[in-house]
């Protein structure tokens, strides 16, 4: 006779009660998975936001702009060229575009308001960026055929009272001093979804900001997108060692955007605050079971010490019991939990961006194996941990006090 | 042969000490059918407990095949119940999700190496002897008290023990299962020479016994042999 067995036997004892306690554990596992699921879901999508609307995956620009990025400067400036024919033997980059980021006046006949300009070659810089025209409130971005139009915030078009279509002028200095203007039509309003400066963000061609500013082929920041399958950390050192000595900056989006990323690792936080909380839950749970078990079976306790059972019998007996509990609601809990996560994927659950309005982002839960591993383990080490006091009393009962109870 | 030398048990109940056994001393030989007689409280399930090894002297010796089993640990003692002692008790104490055949089975759980035919064999054998051959499969629930108690013998005799110990095992049995289940005994102790020490304060249950020891507060008050065979 095996213990496993009589352990096995011994949970369908107490249905209800066993129920009872499985349902708590399995609730506990559904939690944390779901939790842990929509948490990387929600890492995920901010990363490959991040990714698809501003920096790419790997930027170049010359070396202390990124120090002085608040003043926008020109004279640090990379010839697009240069870079173009640099990365020509590289293999693994599916993309590259130039940006040419400036700081400008807008003014109507009434109103006026400072401009953080972004110059764009339009059709490359949707393809490496192709959520940059999915936040869009009215009107529509700019296409690759547009020469004197602008896209600007919603905060920047009500701030100067101006419709799409209406006509504004933008007044900007060239990096020798002189001030120039041209005359831009308002194409589309979009929603900024980060706050300060990127309020008063402002998307032209690129042509249109080189030849205001009299740049004609520089830029101030390179993008480059990479193919699905390589490695990008790969790319980045072939890349530095061909650029060594030109007086480049080359990063990943990972360091340009440390600070979110920080923001999305302490995302992770969460689910693990979650995870304790219902770690103490399960352990409770059990220890409650288990002691109530003990003190129900202590005449049972007597009679197996009569017959020859040993401690470490005893002991094994209950550790198996709770251990199965934990285990069975760990199973179910992680079915239910992985269902659930993958069927949110599937559907995708659409969330709205804090202050952004109407502009709906659809969150997808993921399954995350590891996690799916560790929410099954989680609730059966509580389950042994929890077990061990109750196991360990009923294994140091004194046999003859134990068959006096009734 | 189980030895019992001016043995002593108290018990603390808060401030209070209440002497159990205040000096037995008895020597009880293989294949022995005998009875500890004697009212509620007199110390009759003191002495079999010690005799029994569940529970320790306070001052005094019991001894089992030349040992001392008052310096064992908790491990040895479980060892000694295990091989040489079998248990009967007054409510049966059959582990209720365990059929009949795994409640006797159960008792082999710390025999490594045991060869499953062989115990597979005793058990059959065993509850054919005490007349349940039919009720294999049946979980304690749903037998009746005396074939409960029945079971009970088959479990403590399995492992061919030296002694079976029996704490009031017809107490809560009707007067014609107690007769049924004393003679189970009676014919097991003839056919196995398995020594049988049970407590009884019923005098018609402790006639069964060849030999009767009566106690009373704790000590031996009388003994009688006589051969009713």
């Amino acid at each position: 006779m095996k213990l496993l067995k009589i352990a096995i036997r011994n949970t369908k004892r107490n249905v209800r009660r066993t129920a009872i306690t499985i349902l708590t554990i399995a609730i506990g596992v559904f939690v944390i998975i779901v939790a842990g699921g929509v948490v990387k879901g929600f890492q995920k999508e901010t990363i490959v936001q991040m990714i698809e609307t501003r920096t790419g995956d790997i930027q170049i620009h010359k070396t202390g702009y990124r120090e002085t990025l608040d003043m926008l400067p020109l004279d640090l400036s990379i010839k697009f060229n240069d870079v173009l024919n640099g990365v020509s033997g590289i293999k693994g980059i599916k993309e590259i575009t130039g940006r040419l980021l400036f700081s400008g006046k807008l003014a109507t006949q009434e109103e006026s308001a400072v401009l953080f300009g972004k110059a764009i070659d339009v059709a490359k810089e949707i393809a490496i960026c192709p959520r940059v025209k999915d936040n869009m409130v009215l009107g529509e971005f700019l296409t690759p055929d547009d020469k004197n139009k602008i896209v600007l915030t919603k905060d920047s078009a009500e701030r100067l009272k101006i419709n799409v279509g209406d006509s504004i002028l933008l007044f900007a200095t060239s990096q020798k001093g002189a001030i120039n203007a041209t005359e831009l039509i308002l194409k589309g309003i979009f929603q900024s979804t980060l706050p300060d400066s990127n309020k008063k963000l402002g998307y032209i061609p690129l042509k249109m900001a080189q030849e205001l500013l009299l740049m004609d082929g520089m830029v101030t920041e390179v993008v480059l997108k990479k193919e699905k399958n390589y490695d990008i950390n790969k790319i980045l050192g072939e890349m530095k060692n061909k650029f060594s000595g030109y007086g480049f900056e080359i990063n990943t989006w990972r360091e340009i955007e440390q600070i979110i990323i920080q923001m999305v690792e302490r995302q992770g936080l969460l689910a693990l605050v979650v995870s304790v909380i219902l770690f103490i839950i399960v352990f409770s749970t059990v220890m409650n079971t288990m002691l109530m078990v003990v003190l129900e079976r202590t005449r049972e306790i007597g009679t197996l010490m009569a017959i020859g059972f040993k401690r470490r019998h005893i002991l094994t007996l209950f550790i198996f019991e709770g251990t199965l509990k934990g285990l069975i609601g760990g199973i179910i809990g992680t079915i239910f939990g992985g269902i659930a996560v993958y069927i949110a994927n599937v559907i995708g659950l659409p969330l709205y961006k804090p202050g952004v309005e109407g502009v709906p982002f659809i969150l997808r839960p993921e399954i995350d194996l590891k996690l799916l591993v560790l929410a099954l383990l989680f609730p059966v080490v509580a389950a042994v941990l929890a077990s061990l006091y109750p196991a360990n009393r009923g294994s140091k009962m004194d046999p003859v006090e134990a068959l006096r109870s009734v | 042969m189980i030895s019992v030398q001016n043995v002593t048990k108290d018990y603390h109940l808060g401030k209070t000490i209440v002497k159990a056994l205040r000096g037995v001393s008895l020597d009880i030989d293989n294949g022995e059918f005998a009875c500890i007689s004697g009212p509620s409280g007199c110390g009759k399930s003191t002495l079999l407990n010690l005799i029994g090894c569940l529970d320790k002297p306070t001052t005094g010796k019991v001894i089992i095949d030349d040992e001392d089993v008052g310096k064992l640990n908790a491990n040895q003692l479980a060892e000694i119940r295990n091989r040489k002692i079998g248990f009967i008790f007054q409510s049966f104490n059959l582990i209720p999700v365990l059929n009949v055949y795994e409640n006797i089975e159960m008792v082999f759980m710390s025999w490594k190496n045991f060869p499953k035919e062989e115990m597979d064999k005793r058990i059959t054998s065993l509850i054919e002897e005490v007349g349940l051959k039919d009720y294999l499969k049946h979980k304690p629930g749903e037998l009746s008290g005396g074939q409960m108690q029945r079971v009970s013998i088959a479990r403590a005799l399995v492992t061919e023990p030296q002694v079976v110990l029996a704490d009031e095992p017809t107490a809560n049995l009707d007067s014609k299962t107690s007769k049924i289940i004393l003679e189970i005994m009676v014919n097991l102790n003839n056919k196995h020479n398995t020594t049988f020490i049970f407590s009884t304060h019923d005098p018609i249950v402790s006639e069964y016994a060849k030999r009767e020891i009566n106690l009373f507060d704790g000590v031996v008050k009388s003994e009688i042999t006589e051969d009713r065979n």
